[in-house]
């Protein structure tokens, strides 16, 4: 039975690739900091593959067919698809075993993602990623999120998922350590006339609300709602599977900026996880509500 | 209106399955067109937005907005520039949010 290790959530503006240096230096020491420590836990914890929960910006799908969830069942994966990202380009290997995993049992949970053996990875997973393995060795399973295109998932929903990715990566037997992490959000706004706003205030409502593990206000969201801090905002949902994975859990913010030239809300956070808690305390969480 | 065909074409554009518009200079550096219209069933009002990538017609045509970012960026345009195009097409809205506290 694998034990989930190194959890956190941070958010992947492309900037924090493409253009580091165009951040003020204080913010983006802050930051990438707070990033760094994250992906230090990953390492240190021993994970030996790891699921990244992110978001679709129209690289893989398109409205013809555009799924709410997908799982990346590749051998390996392709990325990052943008040629500016000063990343190395190349292939990235998978976890298949891990990943069928996911697509075969999540069913049996009620969620019933799409999956893909070719999916091509963007900034929104290859940032996190980047950071946690610069050598682009470690397995990945990428998890890709509907957060753009409406009808989305609900938060709730989102948050459910998270309690049964922990109950499937729990019970899988192929390796004895994994990290499941996410990217996205937070507030932001991007291809409308309020690009470059970012909401702080969102933002530190949000991130206490995550701190406290009190998340009725936030789950209940409607989409109208969480879009005055901007149609990036709905990439909280990675967030949110990740705060559902980690219940009872809570999280303990290791940076926020609001990085202007960034356009974002750049914010990390990371969990200490209780022993197979999505299996009780969780699930009795999302039952009245979280 | 073809939205959704419209929204299609700069989607194929951006992932190199349609060429640019022939004989158009436009974009942030003119050095070449938008999307080459052809095949696809659009206005003509849609095919001017597209291969002259006329960012805020195509916005004001209900392109969706992470198209919007990838399709401006393509054409060399930066935030700053396509936030301008934009700045007075931004709905009023007295909603208040339960995260504002003042």
């Amino acid at each position: 039975m694998a034990q989930l290790v190194g959890t956190f959530v941070s958010s992947h503006a492309p900037m924090m690739a493409a253009s580091v240096e165009s951040a003020p230096p204080e913010q983006r020491r802050n930051f990438l900091g707070g990033v760094q420590q994250a992906a230090r836990r990953v390492r240190e914890q021993g994970a030996e593959a790891v699921v990244i929960c992110s978001n679709e910006h129209f690289t893989n799908f398109f409205l013809e067919n555009f799924p709410q969830f997908c799982v990346g069942v590749g051998a390996s994966h392709w990325g990052p698809v943008e040629p500016w990202l000063k990343i190395d380009h190349g292939e990235i290997p998978g976890a298949p075993e891990l990943a069928g995993q996911l697509a075969g049992q999540l069913p049996a949970e009620g969620f019933e993602p799409s999956f893909s053996h070719e999916l091509r990875l963007d900034h929104g997973i290859m940032t996190i990623y980047h950071s946690i393995d610069p050598s682009h060795r470690l397995p990945l399973v990428p998890f890709i999120q509907n957060c753009a295109v409406k009808p989305m998932p609900s938060l709730r929903r989102c948050y459910q998922l998270g309690q049964a990715i922990r109950r499937v990566v729990e019970g899988f037997t192929g390796a004895e350590r994994v990290a499941v992490v996410g990217a996205g959000g937070l507030s932001h706004w991007i291809g409308v006339p309020r690009v470059g706003d970012i909401d702080v205030e969102f933002d530190h409502w949000f991130l206490e609300r995550l701190e406290r593990g009190q998340l009725d206000d936030v789950l209940d969201l409607p989409d109208a709602e969480l879009e005055l801090a901007g149609n990036g905002a709905h990439e909280i949902r990675s967030w949110l599977t990740i705060a559902g994975l980690a219940a009872p859990s809570t999280a303990k913010v290791l940076a926020y900026e609001p990085i202007a030239p960034w356009i974002t809300g750049m914010g990390v956070v990371a969990y200490d996880l209780e022993p197979s808690a999505a299996g009780a305390g969780g699930a009795a969480a999302a039952a009245k509500g979280a | 209106m073809s939205q959704y065909q419209l929204q299609k074409l700069l989607y194929d554009f951006l992932n190199g399955r349609v060429g640019a518009a022939p004989g158009v200079r436009a974009g942030a550096t003119g050095d070449r067109g938008g999307p080459d219209p052809t095949g696809y069933d659009l206005t003509e009002e849609e095919r001017a937005a597209a291969s002259g990538a006329d960012v805020r017609s195509l916005y004001q045509l209900g392109v969706h907005p992470v198209l919007i970012n990838a399709f401006a960026r393509a054409m060399g345009y930066q935030r700053t520039d396509y936030a301008s195009m934009l700045k007075d097409l931004e709905p009023r809205t007295e909603a208040r949010p339960r995260w504002r506290s003042s």
